[in-house]
């Protein structure tokens, strides 16, 4: 979640395109975060990363 | 009794009659030989590309000396925030394309301010329209156009502050709200506009005077955009009508009057208007506020989360700031175990929002205070008790974010629900809100990218005693030449008149990173204390030769007297020892040099001040029309150093953030303010100013010089939320948006007629 938060938050041109090649669209994230409480784009998004990570080890 | 012979007592400004006599100068004083007169030519339109400029007719006017535009600059854009430079987006003169009605496009200098404006007139400007958006809800939909080229919905930055398992928390909660809030903007109205008069040599050095918070930020600022070195940039505060967060960014009339003065090598001049004060400097952030809170049905706050848009208009300026401390402000004063908050600032066509008197806290605490009104109300609990249960504590770390040392909060409600018991029963339709808040006394994350120490200072003494302070602090109305000469006095045992303070200018000053986020009297006074030891240790070690006692015994000086402490009697008069000193140090002056910069104190600031507010008002239930009764507020800002200062901030804030409570706001129609002027931008006036106590709080920071820490902008942030309640209590209707009209609450009122309540 730290990851996804700061990858999310950060919003830099790096962070945006490994995020949309993941298949996710950044700004849809973004909106979905802010849209309602909870977290959900971040909890989205860290979803992908623990795989990732997974995959990693 | 106070051991201190000058903290602490109540001193008149050491710039008081200067001002009170009309002779301070300011820099819209400021007359040189040879000086030329700017004005800068400004879009009319809040979304455009600049297809074409034709500047000859203005050139060919008679008393015009030149004419720029965006290519005469070097192409750099501007932004206070150094160390991001995605966040440096702003074009002092707009090349390509303009983003709110206001955005400068050409700058003329003549020989008078009227000419200057009538060659403005002549400037032919092409522009090919865009779409825009003004509404930060509106701007982040896909389809909205974009202001800043790869800047995805519009988003110009996010921050998210976390800790604790927040969706866990709000599971084990008896009860919790969701509120929303929109908070309004707010314009600094300084009394002096923005100015500068800039002077370039064939040197090539440049000279600017201009009415800033932070002098050493304009001369790194001027450096970048104007390509120059550092050090052949010498900038000047003269005195200064006011900031309030206003004049710590570089302003468009700095920049113009540099660049035109760089091309003719004359001096220009260039001062706002009041309507170009209003439309093209920088603005309280308007922000859209969602709140979740939840607590144990005995009060007991258990988790919170907050999301904010802000309006964040074309540029970023301090926005970014603004953005993390409204989520972190949002979180005080109070112990919240589980807390997230996600803060989104947008990009707007609409005049830039930036820093203002509070910086974020405004807005966070009329919001916070409300819903914890709202919270009470619905568990039965009273205020002020839900506020003690939940209140920080000395001692108390804010999880990942903060160390709080000092902290008077319980101190203060105490003194509070005190003062409302002495008001007694209140007649009907009168109400008593209260509000508590905390501030912080100077930011640590070096957004800038100074190398520099934060603050420093430097003390000579002279042969006669005499005493010059040099610091790069900036006295802006606020009084820190005052508090500083007094720190400077108390630590070198000297009286306050022997001081003579010089301050924000580059030329001879050491750097401060200046008058903002309440930073001065803690940052710059602890610089001035460590400046002023070094000199007293200098002094002291010729004291100790001549007085020849054991070196076990301890010696001090005091009112110009060097003595034993133990034997107060034994020594020798601070002017002999001066002189003695300074001819055993081979003819020159002692110099005492000091700096600080915090270290190992969290993320936001070094110390925080914590206070409540209770306000009374009387409500009309017929015309929704109110008055502001009485005021009274309990401040912890430490040690106090000068008691009228404090009393000069209390009344000024009450006026600024009851106008924020009441009736300030800049309306716009298509990106364009609808009250630009005095007549038609509502201020409370002195005769709407309510009766106001200072409710007397003790207290220590031990990081602050003398135990002191800030008094200022915290004093700013809980009126609003204060005024809010108090009109809930006195006629049972609560109003979410600022400012708390009278006609929202006439509303208000026919709504919950209509609803039968």
């Amino acid at each position: 979640m730290d990851l996804a938060r700061h990858m999310i938050g950060r919003g830099d041109k790096v962070h945006r395109d490994w995020i949309n090649s993941k298949g996710f669209k950044f700004s849809e994230l973004l909106a979905l975060q802010f849209k309602s409480f909870g977290g959900e784009g971040y909890r989205a998004l860290a979803e992908v990363l623990e795989k990732e990570t997974k995959v990693e080890d | 009794m106070s051991d201190y012979s000058v903290i602490g007592k109540r001193v008149r400004r050491v710039d008081g009659t200067e001002k009170v006599t009309g002779n301070a100068e300011y820099t819209f004083d400021l007359v040189l030989p040879n000086m030329l007169y700017g004005k800068i030519l400004r879009s009319p339109h809040p979304h455009a590309k600049i297809i074409n400029i034709d500047t000859t007719p203005a050139e060919k006017m008679i008393g015009v000396k030149a004419v720029v535009t965006g290519k005469d600059t070097f192409g750099r854009k501007n932004g206070v925030w150094r160390r991001f430079s995605e966040l440096c987006d702003e074009e002092m003169i707009c090349r390509t394309k303009v983003r709110y009605v206001g955005d400068g496009v050409a700058a003329v200098a003549a020989i008078d301010e009227d000419t200057a404006e009538e060659a403005c007139q002549l400037i032919k400007v092409e522009y090919e329209e865009l779409p825009a958006t003004f509404d930060p809800l509106e701007a982040i939909k896909e389809d909205a156009p974009q202001i800043h080229e790869g800047v995805e919905l519009n988003i110009n930055v996010t921050r998210h502050i976390e800790w604790g398992d927040v969706d866990e928390a709000f599971k084990h909660c008896d009860h919790i709200r969701e509120d929303q809030f929109k908070t309004s903007s707010q314009h600094h109205v300084c009394m002096e506009t923005h100015n500068a008069v800039a002077s370039f040599d064939y040197n090539g050095k440049l000279t600017v005077w201009t009415s800033t918070q932070a002098s050493y930020y304009m001369q790194r600022l001027l450096a970048d955009m104007l390509d120059l070195r550092e050090s052949d940039i010498r900038v000047i505060k003269p005195h200064t009508g006011g900031g309030f967060g206003s004049k710590f960014e570089l302003d468009s009339a700095q920049f113009c009057a540099s660049l035109l003065s760089m091309k003719l090598c004359r001096p220009v001049k260039i001062v706002f208007t009041r309507a170009e004060e209003f439309t093209a400097t920088k603005r309280r952030t308007p922000m859209y506020y969602f709140v979740k809170l939840g607590a144990k049905k005995d009060g007991t706050f258990l988790a919170k989360e907050v999301r904010v848009l802000t309006e964040g208009g074309a540029y970023t300026g301090m926005g970014a700031t603004a953005l993390y401390l409204t989520g972190f402000f949002s979180s005080f004063p109070y112990k919240y175990p589980n807390y997230r908050y996600d803060g989104y600032r947008v990009y707007t066509n609409t005049a830039p929002t930036s820093a203002c008197r509070g910086f974020g806290a405004p807005q966070s605490t009329f919001v916070g205070e409300s819903q914890i009104d709202m919270l009470a109300d619905d568990l039965g609990i009273d205020p002020i008790e839900i506020r003690r249960k939940n209140g920080m504590t000395p001692d108390y770390e804010v999880p990942g974010q903060a160390h709080i040392l000092s902290c008077e909060l319980h101190q203060c409600l105490d003194k509070t629900e005190e003062q409302i018991k002495q008001r007694g029963k209140l007649p009907p339709n009168h109400g008593i809100g209260i509000a508590c808040y905390g501030f912080m006394s100077g930011g640590i994350f070096n957004w800038f990218d100074t190398p520099y120490a934060f603050s420093s200072a430097i003390v000579r003494i002279n042969i006669d005693g005499k005493v010059d302070l040099f610091t790069g602090a900036c006295e802006i109305g606020q009084g820190s030449d005052t508090t500083l000469s007094m720190i400077c006095a108390e630590e070198l045992g000297v009286r306050l008149e022997d001081i003579r303070i010089y301050s924000g200018d580059t030329g001879i000053c050491p750097p401060d990173l200046g008058a903002w986020g309440s930073r001065e009297t803690l940052m710059n006074g602890n610089a001035v204390r460590m400046a002023a030891a070094d000199a007293k240790r200098q002094l002291m070690a010729v004291a100790a030769g001549k007085l020849g006692a054991n070196i076990v015994y301890d010696l001090d000086m005091k009112d110009r007297w060097f003595h034993l402490v133990n034997r107060p009697e034994r020594g020798f008069s601070y002017y002999d020892i001066v002189k003695q000193a300074i001819r055993g140090n081979d003819g020159e002056a002692i110099i005492g040099r000091g700096h600080y910069t915090p270290h190992r104190k969290g993320m936001i600031s070094p110390a925080y001040s914590f206070g409540v507010q209770a306000v009374e008002v009387e409500v009309d239930p017929e015309t929704g029309r109110y008055k502001l009764l009485n005021v009274s507020t309990a401040h912890g800002s430490g040690k106090v150093i000068n008691p009228v200062g404090i009393e000069g901030q209390l009344e000024g804030a009450i006026m600024m953030a009851g106008g924020y409570g009441l009736c300030e706001d800049q309306p716009m129609d298509k990106g364009k303010i609808l009250n630009p002027s005095f007549d038609d931008y509502k201020l409370i006036r002195s005769l709407d100013m309510p009766e106001t106590k200072i409710l007397k709080i003790e207290s220590y920071e031990p990081e602050g010089p003398f135990g002191a820490k800030e008094a200022g902008e915290g004093l700013t942030n809980p009126t609003a939320g204060a005024i809010g309640n108090a009109i809930y209590k006195a006629v049972g209707v609560r109003i979410n948006d600022l400012p708390i009209t009278p006609e929202k609450v006439f509303r208000a009122l026919r709504e919950k007629e209509k609803q039968g309540k």
